[in-house]
């Protein structure tokens, strides 16, 4: 498995598809980041959203107190300490709280490591490279379940990178006062638990096995994806942002829709003629 | 005496309900090159299909090396090239060998410079094209040469000499010659047309109704022709082994 995971790292990097995919994501959040409206719902009596530019004018202009401030938000369990010496720094100190409604409108994004994936696998059956593998040793399994574990991981890095970059820009004050690990273990966390989105379009390309079919459902699962709630999985990961959060069975539900998409779509490629 | 490198006994397949194999049976030496002769839909790629692990499902015996078919360690020693050449698309030509021989293992860059020097996929040709927008004799020669790379006991290539202009075949005669003596290595060559595959090919089979209907050698067959013998004379030989097989 291993020399099919480090082949697939090598054909990825040469990818016109990946840097594609990687441009489109991180141009996405740029564009995001610089449009981003702050919810500032448990801020005062602020209009619900405004943007970050609005805040800071308020910030300058409000005559409440520093202390009154921080003492708003420790009754509310969203802050615990703050060194901040104006209204700003408490704004960014409140974080990461200010993350979900950023990160909740960039959900729509999921749908590049999603297209990206569906690609890159369905090309490969499309143009029977898939083949290849075979004839040089490795058996089905092994092919399989070795393109499976590099599609999520380029799934979960191609993510990881849209997320870090959008709240790279929109955040990086708030990183600079937040411990290193912490931010990298939410940020994993939520890249992680996003993983669970991009389990049912890998079945669909292993049972259709070709691309224009799947990259089709894959539009139709998309928009069920963003604008209902017939898929349970979606939005779970922003508890990751919460402080105190309990991510266990967030993670257990993404493995376990990750598990079972990978058994049925095993099952039925087991035995499969290949053309 | 050659050591057998592919042994094939009554091997049966079906494909939704037809029969595509029916008790196929033959057997290939090493430092020979074998020319599967067969009508689209005689079963010839079928056979190969079953050897490269794409159909799983099959009965009979096929051994590579004396393990199973069905074993993916029997396909170590194997190189392919089965139906149409499957590569790619977005990489070079060298990238493509690349990518073959990090599948194999550690890629063995001596190995590729020297196929691709041999079938001249010359780099300052393709440079870093990708293979899908290469003319279509680049892709059968990237295809060969992935086919050898691993340095296989058994080569499986099938139709390729279909798609081969005069100049292309006879690259591939020379190196396959090479290849097959230094080696010890069998070759299985597929095709339809006699002509085609004549000046390649040491040994012929003939394959019908996924039978084997008769087995030649080169001198056999050379004995019933002219002495300069011509594309005509090869058709009308090959008709005429056809009706042998039938009677």
């Amino acid at each position: 498995m291993s020399r099919i995971l480090r082949s697939e790292f090598y054909r990825m990097f040469r990818s016109s598809v990946f840097w594609i995919a990687l441009a489109a994501i991180l141009a996405a959040d740029l564009f995001l980041s610089s449009r981003t409206p702050v919810t500032t719902s448990n801020m005062y009596e602020l209009p619900r959203l405004c943007t970050m530019g609005q805040f800071t004018s308020y910030a300058e202009n409000s005559t409440m107190s520093v202390s009154t401030a921080k003492a708003f938000f420790k009754k509310r369990g969203q802050l615990e300490e703050s060194d901040a010496t104006d209204l700003m720094g408490v704004f960014q100190d409140v974080h990461p709280y200010q993350f979900r409604w950023v990160l909740a409108s960039r959900r729509g994004l999921l749908v590049i490591p999603l297209v990206f994936a569906v690609a890159f696998l369905a090309l490969d059956f499309d143009r029977r490279s898939f083949n290849n593998a075979l004839y040089a040793g490795h058996s089905r399994n092994g092919v399989f379940f070795g393109k499976l574990l590099f599609l999520f991981i380029m799934g979960f890095l191609i993510n990881l990178i849209g997320i870090c970059a959008l709240t790279g820009i929109f955040a990086s004050t708030v990183y600079t006062r937040l411990p290193a690990a912490y931010v990298w273990s939410r940020l994993g966390l939520h890249a992680l638990s996003d993983l669970a989105l991009m389990a049912p379009p890998l079945l669909a390309v292993c049972l259709l096995r070709k691309t224009v079919i799947a990259g089709a459902l894959i539009v139709v699962y998309d928009l069920l994806a963003r604008f209902t709630a017939v898929l349970p999985m979606t939005g779970q990961s922003l508890e990751a942002w919460d402080q105190g959060a309990n991510m266990t069975p967030t993670l257990l539900w993404s493995l376990g829709i990750l598990l079972v998409c990978a058994a049925v779509s095993y099952v039925f490629f087991r035995k499969v003629r290949l053309p | 005496m050659s050591e057998t490198i592919l042994e094939v006994r009554d091997l049966r397949c079906s494909v939704s309900g037809k029969t595509v194999l029916d008790g196929l049976s033959l057997s290939l030496e090493g430092g020979h090159i074998y020319a599967l002769l067969g009508q689209p839909g005689s079963g010839k790629t079928s056979l190969m299909r079953i050897l490269a692990g794409l159909w799983p499902q099959w009965e009979g015996t096929a051994e590579i090396m004396g393990v199973s078919a069905a074993d993916p360690a029997s396909r170590r020693e194997t190189g392919m090239l089965v139906d149409e050449p499957a590569f790619w698309g977005e990489l070079s030509p060298a990238g493509n060998l690349e990518m073959q021989g990090r599948l194999l293992g550690k890629p063995d860059r001596k190995r590729m410079g020297k196929l691709m020097k041999a079938l001249e996929i010359l780099p300052r040709q393709t440079g870093r094209r990708p293979m899908g927008s290469c003319p279509q004799s680049i892709k059968l020669r990237t295809a060969a040469a992935m086919a050898l790379l691993g340095s296989p006991r058994l080569l499986l290539l099938d139709e390729l000499y279909a798609g081969l202009d005069s100049d292309d075949a006879r690259l591939m005669d020379a190196l396959l010659r090479i290849e097959t003596e230094e080696r010890q290595m069998a070759v299985l060559l597929t095709g339809s047309f006699l002509p085609n595959l004549w000046l390649t090919a040491t040994d012929f089979l003939l394959l019908d109704k996924g039978r084997l209907r008769a087995q030649y050698t080169r001198e056999a067959l050379a004995a019933r022709l002219p002495e300069e013998a011509s594309g005509a004379a090869l058709s009308s030989l090959q008709e005429a082994l056809w009706k042998e097989a039938e009677a």
